[in-house]
């Protein structure tokens, strides 16, 4: 209808209150860069979980002839012991927690290992002979990881067991304490910039008294009236969001994929600057809407009809 | 067009009233004057026509319609019947007197095509077809009560409600300003003109009620500022104190009973203000619960309304950067 003089009054009032609204936009852009930060460590904690699930979580190694744990003082595991473990995970006992497990022989795991380690010398002094045999268990429910580790471990033939997920235990812990630090320090700043927003719109009504005056005097609606205002609320938190969108990118550019995605190996950090396809929109739709929802909080206080 | 039904309005509990018990109905096409001193009720009652306050009891019925069953989303249509002209002009004083004009059309969604053709129609309707481009300080007062009188009338209103449109010009000046209200009644809208303009009055000859204390002393077709009636105060006929009104509410029945015809002395029965006393002293308990009287409304009220005094007065500078 008339989307000229409404643009045009949103900039005004963007203008007239230029302090205010730098502070909202920066406040916004602090707590939606901590939302963001929590949605990412989570999105990271997820696909981590789903990974190792896919994966054998609990992974048997038999003697070879190279162990030096105790139970392996017979040398490597014999075909007694293999089937002695086959039967264990066929059993009744252990069935149930087990949703499959899949064996690998001497000979794969040296076709494995020659592969990972692919040109280096010492690989062609190994035989099939020196390899472990070793099973690779996925459960039915990763608590019972330890209970089934523990059923293992110090078996006679049984050199080490593995569990991947008590293994990252601790660092999907950290994510989570971190996640849950970062969504403290959001809801912190974003009720900050809530009243930020309440307050910029108040003085924006103040400024403009009596352009609202006449308009209510000559029969504009409430909606006309109170959009500009409303759309300059989520202009700035918006604006807020694009910024943290930004220090995102370049948390995940510089620091994740940088810096810890080569460190921890690019297997365990999934997250990536890719991730801002999902997280940017949320982040602005998410400013947006607690924006525009401060703003009408603050316009039925302070605008009456 | 415009009909008070027993209507009282009280601002802030225990106060006096505003306006009280008001009984009174302007027709289609009238032009009536309003006289009274300050404070005596005459912005209230065009705040009640406009809806900016609801009546604490009674009815007010604007163009057929009574106002307390108009839900809050359809006053804007409402208000775009009524223009309403004030005594200090309350233009934008960052608008040319063309943008004050157009502004009042652009923010009730007027296509473009039509202000462009209203907006000089409206100019050269009140005079001032040559100076549309300048803004209201390059504007005599009378010059900008007159864009001001366009951007009220530019809706083509059926009522124009004026909140002393004189009170701020010279007398010459004030005269034109009154022929323009005069055209505009002309064409069919009702005027309502609150004032203290003797002149315009006496010259006019139209309608006049005066009010007293909220109330109705007056109500005379063709009437001047000055009356012989004993009830009225601008005449001099009562003293204009309110602390004496206070003592002598105008249960103005009995005091035109009572009247004997002697001018300026006002000597009230004995009798008269002995029961009057007694009913006033209890004004608090006169306001049942029920009045409903918002307070912090009324607080609030200066921030926001149209009519609050200080609202186009200050920070000029600023916006004339």
């Amino acid at each position: 209808m008339r989307a000229r003089y409404i643009l045009g009054e949103i900039f005004t009032g963007l203008w007239r209150n230029i302090a205010m609204v730098i502070s909202v936009v920066i406040v916004t852009a602090v707590s939606l860069t901590f939302v963001g930060t929590g949605a990412l460590m989570q999105k990271q904690i997820m696909d981590m979980k789903s990974t190792l699930v896919e994966q054998s979580q609990v992974t048997i190694f038999l003697c070879s002839p190279h162990s030096t744990a105790a139970s392996c003082a017979g040398g490597a595991a014999t075909d007694a012991q293999i089937d002695s473990v086959r039967e264990a995970l066929e059993g009744d006992v252990l069935s149930p927690y087990i949703a499959s497990y899949s064996e690998r022989s001497q000979d794969e795991a040296l076709t494995i290992y020659q592969e990972q380690f692919a040109g280096e010398s010492f690989v062609s002094n190994f035989t099939a002979a020196d390899m472990p045999v070793s099973f690779h268990l996925t459960l039915e429910n990763a608590d019972d990881s330890a209970a089934v580790v523990e059923f293992f471990q110090g078996r006679d033939g049984v050199d080490e067991v593995t569990d991947l997920l008590g293994a990252f235990a601790p660092f999907i812990d950290v994510l989570n304490q971190s996640t849950m630090f970062a969504l403290g320090l959001a809801v912190l700043m974003l009720i900050a910039a809530l009243l930020l927003v309440a307050t910029t719109i108040r003085m924006s009504v103040a400024g403009r008294r009596r352009e609202i005056a006449i308009m209510r005097l000559v029969g504009a609606s409430n909606l006309f009236i109170r959009l500009p205002f409303l759309l300059e609320g989520a202009v700035a938190a918006i604006i807020g969001a694009v910024i943290a969108s930004g220090m995102l990118w370049m948390g995940l550019h510089y620091i994740v994929q940088g810096w810890l995605a080569p460190t921890l190996g690019e297997q365990l950090i999934t997250v990536g600057a890719a991730e801002l396809v999902w997280v940017a929109p949320l982040l602005i739709v998410l400013g947006a809407t607690l924006s525009i929802a401060s703003s009408v909080v603050s316009l039925n206080r302070y605008l009456k009809v | 067009m415009i009909r008070f039904d027993d209507v009282t309005k009280t601002y802030m509990r225990g106060q006096h009233p505003a306006v009280e018990n008001l009984d009174i109905e302007f027709t289609r096409g009238e032009f009536v004057f309003l006289v009274g001193a300050s404070g005596s009720g005459k912005s209230t009652l065009m705040r009640m026509v406009l809806k900016e306050v609801a009546p604490t009891r009674g009815t007010v019925y604007v163009a057929g319609k009574d106002l307390s069953r108009v839900p809050s989303w359809k006053v804007p249509s409402l208000r775009r019947d009524i223009g309403m002209v004030f005594q200090d002009f309350r233009l934008l004083p960052s608008k040319t007197a063309y943008q004050n004009i157009e502004f009042a059309l652009a923010v009730i969604g007027t296509p473009r095509k039509v202000v462009r053709h209203l907006v000089p129609e409206m100019l050269e309707m009140v005079g001032l077809e040559d100076k549309g481009r300048r803004l209201p300080h390059e504007l005599s007062g009378g010059e900008q009560q007159r864009v001001a009188i366009a951007r009220a009338y530019v809706n083509r209103p059926s009522i124009l409600l004026a909140d002393e449109p004189t009170g701020n010009l010279d007398p010459s000046t004030a005269e034109g300003i009154l022929d323009l209200l005069t055209e505009i009644n002309e064409r069919g809208t009702t005027v309502v003109m609150a004032t203290h303009d003797r002149t315009a009055v006496d010259r006019m000859r139209r309608r006049v009620v005066e009010m007293v204390g909220g109330q109705v002393v007056r109500d005379e077709e063709g009437g001047g500022y000055e009356t012989p009636a004993p009830v009225s105060v601008i005449s001099g006929n009562l003293p204009d104190d309110s602390a004496y009104r206070e003592e002598h509410p105008l249960e103005d029945s009995d005091l035109v009973a009572d009247w004997d015809g002697a001018p300026e002395q006002t000597p009230v029965t004995q009798a008269a203000v002995g029961s009057d006393r007694a009913e006033t002293q209890t004004p608090a308990e006169d306001i049942l619960e029920e009045d409903l009287i918002d307070e912090r409304e009324a607080l609030r009220a200066q921030d926001e309304d149209p009519f609050a005094e200080d609202l186009f007065a200050e920070d000029d500078e600023e916006d004339l950067r």
